[in-house]
């Protein structure tokens, strides 16, 4: 039981406070200044940024961060956080929270103004973004493991084909248009770049990365480009998702997807939409898709596909994600969850998912209480705080969320009961997730500091009451900020908030990763050469130490060797 | 023997409603009204993200 890998990732809102009439520095900029103060609290290495696709760094304690931006020459984008690969809810909790306080104490001294982050899924103008949460599960056996590998090979075919003779000559073709554009522009301003400058331009990679101070190509073509790459690739994404329709994994989606939808009853953070009414989960009603992902800016689905299609493009190039690509075990990755600030919810959102999907794989959940529109029942429950709202099922009876909460409560009680090596943890989500459930219906107070959208609720009416609404939706944001100043950690300063973990688990998360995963060997390889000056070029799967490749050993299921302090 | 899936001990440290509490209250509104404008200004995220 709990022998899969999981993961968080969290991207954080950047908010800067520059001192009047200075500029503001770019948000890639400000990752830039954070990278360099997280290399002074522990080791670090470069990420390998062809291959993942995005300037970031990896940390010694398995975990990464990156500036997360569809365009990243505008330098405009946010921050965001990867927790190790763990194997238990427990030690994901510890490394989320050690990548939040990680982060929050470089920002705090990253920049010459106020930088900080914000850990929530909107923004205050109603951008959705966030957390994405991935567990390792099955893909498929047998024929349809075959066929999944027949046909995604055959969407990387058409893909090389697709670079090569469309994105390719587009992209020639911008770069010469652009070219004369800028040569123009500097005859008629009467300025000539010297050779450094021409040389930059021409072979500086930092227009794909973001990373270094001049991007040579403008924010306008690489929009362009990238709404051209998009486009391109809906047929393809179409074909990938009737693929993975297929899948096992699309199986135990469907399966889990009325309880993803009614566990904002106790994992939302809670939400003043524009209109004022208050909501019990952010990202609820942004989602727009159920499995489809077609790579599209207004594209928010409940379950991502992406990763494979990034897969499939990288993989061309790398063999190693190409075998990645062919496994029978794969990430599913679930966008609807918000971002907490509560432990326990936290806590609750990777164990009890983690416990549906297992029961789901056993095969003891099966006839779910599925709703008969999930769109509607979303923004049913998600404006629901009254949690009565009746969720019109496909069988024809009508349940509350509350009631599908149960539902799969007793499921996973019964495969729990049902299995004989049952660890401590099993035991522990269980029992949260009933009294949890058990404290909304009898006494929602209880639960302050436990779940996010009651603290929230309760912060709104008792120091948000008469106060005009900009200043709810100032409390409704700050309530996430990751400073002294932020709203919840004031409440946990005075002691209001429920912790799960001891502070030493937080700790010792801040410096190692999780015991027996192959972040524990990526870590140690980072902490060995990053002092002897080497560059270090770090992907998930393997570390450059100057022109020596190491790949990294794959992940085994069922290990628990013990990771070492080290040494320093 | 199972453990007992309901011994989960969730009392808070401070109560809601004790003085401690009540102060963080009042420095939060106080807090919420300042510069209001401004404070939503600064957490945008224009191109959104996942």
């Amino acid at each position: 039981m709990f022998d899969r890998l999981l993961g968080l990732e969290t991207e954080y809102a950047v908010r800067y406070h520059g001192s009047r009439g200075a500029d503001r520095p770019s948000d890639r900029m400000l990752f830039e200044r954070l990278a360099q103060q997280l290399s002074e609290r522990l080791p670090i290495g470069g990420a390998d940024e062809e291959g993942c696709g995005k300037r970031g760094v990896f940390l010694a304690n398995g975990a990464a961060v990156w500036f997360e931006s569809r365009r990243p020459a505008s330098g405009v984008g946010l921050i965001e956080g990867s927790t190790p690969e763990c194997r238990s809810p427990r030690d994901l909790l510890a490394h989320q929270r050690a990548l939040d306080r990680l982060l929050s104490e470089a920002a705090a001294e990253a920049a010459p103004g106020e930088f900080f982050l914000v850990k929530n899924c909107r923004d205050s103008a109603g951008h959705s973004y966030g957390a994405q949460e991935n567990y390792e599960a099955l893909l498929a056996q047998g024929w349809r493991l075959k066929l999944w590998q027949c046909g995604t090979t055959a969407i990387m075919a058409v893909l090389a084909l697709l670079i090569l003779f469309v994105v390719l000559p587009l992209f020639l073709v911008l770069l010469l248009v652009n070219f004369l554009l800028f040569a123009v522009v500097r005859q008629a301003i009467r300025l000539t770049p010297g050779p450094a400058y021409w040389q930059q331009w021409l072979s500086d990679r930092s227009w794909l990365t973001g990373h270094g101070s001049h991007p040579w190509l403008p924010a306008w073509v690489e929009a362009l480009l990238e709404f051209g790459l998009r486009v391109a690739l809906i047929p393809l994404a179409g074909t990938l998702s009737a693929l993975f329709s297929t899948t096992r994994m699309a199986r135990t989606q469907d399966r889990l997807l009325p309880f993803l939808l009614s566990r904002m009853v106790w994992a939302g953070a809670g939400w003043i939409a524009p209109g004022g009414q208050f909501h019990v989960a952010e990202k609820a009603t942004s989602r727009n898709r159920k499995f489809l992902h077609l790579l599209v800016d207004f594209d928010r689905p409940i379950f991502g596909l992406g990763q494979f299609l990034k897969l499939c493009f990288f993989g061309l190039l790398q063999p190693h994600l190409y075998a990645q690509l062919m496994a029978e075990r794969q990430r599913l990755q679930i966008g609807i969850g918000d971002s907490n600030l509560c432990e326990e919810a936290e806590y609750l959102r990777i164990g009890a998912t983690a416990l549906v999907i297992e029961a789901i794989e056993a095969g003891v959940i099966d006839d779910v209480p599925q709703p008969r529109r999930w769109k509607r029942a979303l923004h049913q429950i998600s404006r629901d705080s009254a949690l009565q709202e009746r969720i019109p099922l496909r069988d024809g009876r009508a349940l509350t969320a509350m009631q599908i909460q149960r539902w799969y409560l007793n499921a996973c009680r019964r495969y729990v009961h049902s299995q004989t090596a049952v660890p401590e943890e099993a035991w522990d989500i269980l029992a949260r997730w009933a009294a949890v459930l058990d404290d909304l219906e009898d006494n929602p107070h209880a639960l302050v500091g436990r779940v996010d959208w009651i603290t929230k609720r309760y912060l709104l009416d008792e120091a948000g009451a008469d106060l005009p609404r900009d200043a709810c939706k100032k409390i409704d944001l700050r309530y996430h900020e990751l400073s002294s100043g932020g709203y919840w950690r004031r409440l946990e300063a005075a002691g209001l908030t429920h912790p799960v973990l001891e502070p030493a688990e937080i700790e010792r998360a801040m410096r190692l990763a999780p015991a027996g995963t192959r972040a524990a060997e990526r870590g140690r390889i980072i902490r060995e050469f990053s002092a002897s000056g080497a560059t270090l070029v770090v992907s998930w799967g393997s570390v450059l130490v100057g022109s020596q490749r190491i790949a990294l050993p794959p992940e085994s299921r069922g290990e628990t060797s013990e990771t070492s302090e080290p040494a320093v | 023997m199972q453990p007992n899936e309901f011994a989960v001990e969730t009392e808070a440290v401070t109560e809601v409603g004790t003085p401690a509490v009540e102060t963080v209250l009042e420095a939060i509104r106080a807090d919420a009204v300042v510069e209001t404008v401004q404070y939503l200004a600064e957490v945008v995220t224009p191109l959104g993200g996942e």
